[in-house]
């Protein structure tokens, strides 16, 4: 790794092993014996993970409804708003899509707002088309 | 299908205290196993290569590997090149080892590589083990290499001189690093990982 360049393109860990081989020796030399199997940082990050879904498992699903609109972009493709929820806006290629993204918008959301200890917002709006006539007095 | 971890994550600018606690990856699970089994395919024979592929953003908000590259036991250089509509975020790449130090977690090289290179979204994965770098709206835009190796390898030989564990020291040198140039830390199963840092 003499060129400085290629310090930065490369995922270059020959140094790096060279130097964890030396200090794996020095390790040796001094009677440390590894352990085997997994180490504890893996055993630990495992039963986190494992107590996280078992939570999840006993978290009552909680069901929330809001009200969405959907309208075709010049562009293409569709827009998808949750008026209740502030700047909760996306974009995708299909109506779909975009209640798809909507929903995945929505979950991560009220998920942070759920951490952060907040209240939810409950939706009191509801959709109607209305009609417009014009001319009349 | 948008993806699962949250676009202020794959901003690169996230503020560090409003990172999540974990990170869904399943949409990429299945390529990091694939290039993995291909890093270990000829361990029998005592040979194992690092493989890496960049991770772009797609116009449907999805995450993917492409260029995929394959490189030598110590290194291997990724492939850059994103069209459009793809956005480049950050890098994959593989930790395989023939000596059974498992699972191996950021190297020196690799945390410079992620700063200069302003990769958003870092992901390493090492004997079934995937460790990934969120950069975040506090992460330092450029970082002088051998200050980071001498950082690196001071902090490790402090910690190996109390441990009896020399791949929990390795790790905690990661999570040093990582607080230091203020990443975001993570590791965990291919499908979800934990925030450590």
């Amino acid at each position: 790794m003499n060129n400085s360049q290629e310090l930065f393109f490369a995922k270059d860990d020959a140094d790096h092993w060279a130097f964890i081989e030396e200090m794996k020796q020095e390790r040796a030399a001094r009677g440390i014996k590894e352990p085997e199997g997994p180490p504890p940082f893996v055993q630990k990050m495992r039963k986190r993970l494992e107590e996280r879904k078992a939570q999840q498992m006993q978290r009552p699903m909680l069901q929330y409804a809001f009200l969405a609109l959907f309208e075709p972009m010049d562009s293409n493709g569709f827009r998808a708003v949750c008026p209740t929820i502030e700047n909760c806006t996306v974009e995708a290629p299909t109506r779909e899509e975009a209640k798809a993204a909507l929903i995945g918008e929505l979950k991560h959301r009220l998920r942070a707002k759920l951490q952060a200890g907040e209240t939810l917002p409950t939706e009191r709006g509801s959709a109607e088309m209305v009609e417009v006539a014009l001319g009349e007095s | 299908m948008p993806s699962r971890v949250p676009l202020q994550v794959l901003s690169g600018h996230c503020p560090i205290d409003e990172l999540p606690d974990q990170l869904d990856l399943s949409e990429l699970a299945g390529e990091m196993e694939r290039l993995w089994m291909k890093s270990v395919e000829r361990l029998d024979e005592g040979r194992a290569v690092e493989h890496a592929a960049t991770i772009v953003l797609r116009a449907d908000g999805s995450l993917k590997l492409i260029n995929e590259v394959a490189g030598s036991l110590f290194n291997v250089i990724p492939n850059f090149a994103v069209a459009e509509p793809n956005t480049f975020l950050g890098t994959f790449h593989t930790h395989p080892r023939i000596d059974g130090l498992l699972p191996m977690s950021f190297s020196d090289a690799d945390f410079v590589s992620v700063i200069q290179l302003h990769e958003k979204l870092s992901l390493l994965y090492s004997d079934e083990i995937v460790f990934a770098l969120a950069r975040t709206a506090a992460t330092a835009d450029h970082v002088n290499f051998y200050t980071v190796r001498s950082e690196f390898r001071s902090f490790l030989r402090g910690i190996d001189e109390q441990s009896e564990l020399f791949l929990g020291a390795i790790w905690e040198s990661n999570k040093w690093l990582a607080a230091k140039y203020g990443f975001g830390l993570y590791m965990g199963t291919p499908n979800t990982l934990i925030r450590e840092v």
